[in-house]
């Protein structure tokens, strides 16, 4: 597929590294000569320098030839007239802009075939927030995902050293959760993420994700009987937000909704003054997250979730740091560039979230073949998840799990037949228009899309 | 049922020199300024991304349903380099017949679009598509066979 890239930046460079390494021809668009280089130096792809909405540069790159654009330039007005160019000279099939302002992004009028041509806004800051919120929802697990509408979630947790999970092989697990069904979709043991066949024993220290029908989390997290899967319900908790930026505000709006208790710290005082006006319940303190005065005078040995929203990758983990030693149970760092996620757990600072990573998943599965709902990223990033429906005459459809064969390192944690949320076990059968929910490893995407691909005959 | 394939000759394109699918699809989509060359393309493209319909042997035969159609239209085009077309067996691809058929009669459709599959299956009838140099005798050849 032919595919154009609009910016260079962090979001713009992943997702090109992404696309190109599936053998797909890239060209990326950036008016930075040096950010280009970056580009060229690292992956397989052409670069045109240039400002991304000219037409010129736009045909230069090969807009006439391209399937998708991702306009991701960190200037939203260029974004949408790409788009439009795109569109009206180039006739480019799908375009995909990042907006931030959320004054645009509000106002779905704007949008459409006869408006502006954008087929998906994305949203770093909102992708980020909205992964924030979805987790803090189920803050006894470590991390939890949710899809098809909440009908099925995918439970993050450490196995610690004294539950009931601790020492017991997968193919025992039924008897610990009490018949519930449930799937552990990727097991991580010594930084290793993998997807689990029936013989994998967990260890204490090891993680895991369990996949489980909406309605039984809270049974689930009972029957694991150890302490500290049991939190308290968002309405209860205090939450101490660090930075009231795009994130830090969507955050604390949100949590608000939940009945959540929350104070934020921002630093500069027209944007506190600002969050004050704007959020209704939230206590906005003005000063230097760093403080260790200021932190105890907000007691944070009384907090329960510190969420380090900066956007200053440095603040973040710091702040981080110092919340860990007051050993609040929850925290979550906002990291943006790579090199700091990977030694996020060097620092024992387990939950981070990337507005890179989340943006690229929002965009790749937009990318992949056939009817995709959702894809996102597990553990370290190495495992997808895949929510996809089953069209008619594809080749996934009417055999038993058993007999079916997928790729390697590939499970199907769950099948959504309409409200139905099936767990299933090797006589399970994928129906048409169901929706499977399927954990793989990054390089098999390639041969899991085939499954879900359509026969000849689909009209 | 005997079936003919009805090519006008103002729907065939003897030599594309498009450079990706989604141009060549665009070229053929403007074989048919009746029917809003944009709508052709967003609908295929958006049929293309749920599976290629590039079936091998070099063939390509992109269809989709689209309303107000009042019967089943067919253009084709072919490119003689070869292009990629995401095709089954990872082959470029020669010939491309486009199929658009109305919203209704599910039955029908598919069994035109089978038979042309079938036709499109037969290495004399691809030599043939080939070799012709002419968008008359084109049409005449697709009008000249019994689609079984």
């Amino acid at each position: 597929m032919n595919v154009l890239i609009l910016g260079a930046g962090e979001v713009g460079f992943h997702i090109a590294q992404r696309l190109a390494s599936e053998g797909n021809d890239v060209s990326v668009i950036d008016n930075d000569a040096a950010r280009l280089q970056r580009v060229a130096d690292t992956m397989d792809v052409q670069t045109v320098l240039g400002y991304a909405s000219h037409p010129t540069t736009l045909a230069q790159a090969g807009a006439e030839n391209a399937e998708l654009l991702i306009a991701a330039t960190t200037n939203d007005e260029t974004n949408m007239l790409a788009c439009q160019v795109a569109h009206s000279l180039f006739k480019v099939t799908t375009k995909m802009a990042r907006i931030r302002e959320a004054d645009y992004v509000n106002h779905p009028k704007l949008f459409g075939r006869d408006e502006l041509p954008i087929d998906l806004i994305i949203s770093p800051e909102h992708e980020a927030a909205k992964s924030i919120v979805k987790r803090f929802q189920v803050t006894s697990a470590v991390d939890a995902q949710e899809f098809a509408n909440g009908k099925v979630q995918l439970l993050g947790m450490r196995i610690p050293p004294k539950g009931h999970l601790a020492g017991i092989a997968l193919s025992e697990l039924h008897e610990v959760v009490d018949g519930l069904r449930t799937y552990v979709v990727a097991h991580e043991h010594n930084r290793l993420w993998r997807v689990p066949t029936p013989e994998t024993v967990l260890l204490a220290g090891d993680s895991i994700y369990l996949a489980v029908a909406g309605r039984d989390v809270e049974r689930l997290l009972a029957c694991m009987g150890s302490e500290e899967y049991r939190g308290k319900s968002s309405a209860q908790r205090n939450v101490l937000i660090v930075g009231g930026g795009h994130v830090g505000y969507i955050v604390a709006q949100q949590l608000e909704k939940l009945g959540t208790s929350v104070k934020l710290i921002e630093y500069n005082p027209m944007r506190a003054e600002w969050l004050a006006e704007h959020l209704d319940r939230t206590v906005v303190i003005h000063g230097d997250a760093l403080d260790r005065q200021l932190l105890e005078e907000e007691s944070i040995d009384t907090i329960d979730d510190f969420l380090a929203l900066t956007n200053d990758d440095e603040t973040n983990i710091l702040g981080s740091l110092i919340a860990k030693k007051y050993k609040v149970g929850h925290i979550v760092t906002l990291v943006n560039r790579a090199i700091y996620s990977d030694l996020m757990r060097e620092m024992g600072l387990e939950i981070t979230v990337s507005p890179r990573l989340t943006t690229a998943s929002a965009i790749l599965r937009h990318v992949r073949k056939g009817r995709i709902f959702d894809l996102s990223t597990l553990g370290d990033g190495t495992l997808e998840v895949l929510e996809a429906e089953a069209l008619k005459t594809s080749a996934i459809l009417n055999i038993p799990l058993s007999e079916l064969q997928l790729p390697e390192n590939t499970v199907i944690g769950a099948i959504i037949r309409g409200d139905k949320v099936i767990i299933p076990n090797g006589d399970s059968m994928v129906e048409p228009n169901d929706h499977v929910l399927l954990i793989t490893q990054g390089t098999a995407l390639r041969e899991v899309e085939k499954l879900f691909e359509v026969g000849l005959e689909f009209f | 049922m005997n079936t003919k394939v009805m090519i006008p000759v103002e729907h065939i394109l003897l030599a594309s020199t498009a450079c990706s699918k989604r141009a060549l699809i665009a070229e053929i989509a403007g074989l048919l300024p009746a029917l809003d060359p944009d709508q052709i393309l967003e609908l295929i493209m958006a049929r293309e991304h749920l599976g290629s319909t590039g079936i091998g042997h070099g063939v390509a035969i992109p269809h989709s349903r689209m309303s107000d159609l009042p019967e089943p239209v067919i253009a084709m085009a072919r490119h003689p380099e070869g292009i990629d077309f995401d095709a089954i067996d990872g082959q470029p691809v020669y010939i491309v017949v486009m199929l658009l058929v109305p919203d209704d009669e599910e039955g029908q459709h598919l069994e035109l679009l089978a038979k042309l599959a079938r036709l499109l299956q037969k290495p004399e009838f691809r030599e043939s598509i080939m070799a012709i140099d002419d968008i008359q005798a084109m049409s005449d050849l697709f009008a000249g066979v019994q689609l079984l």
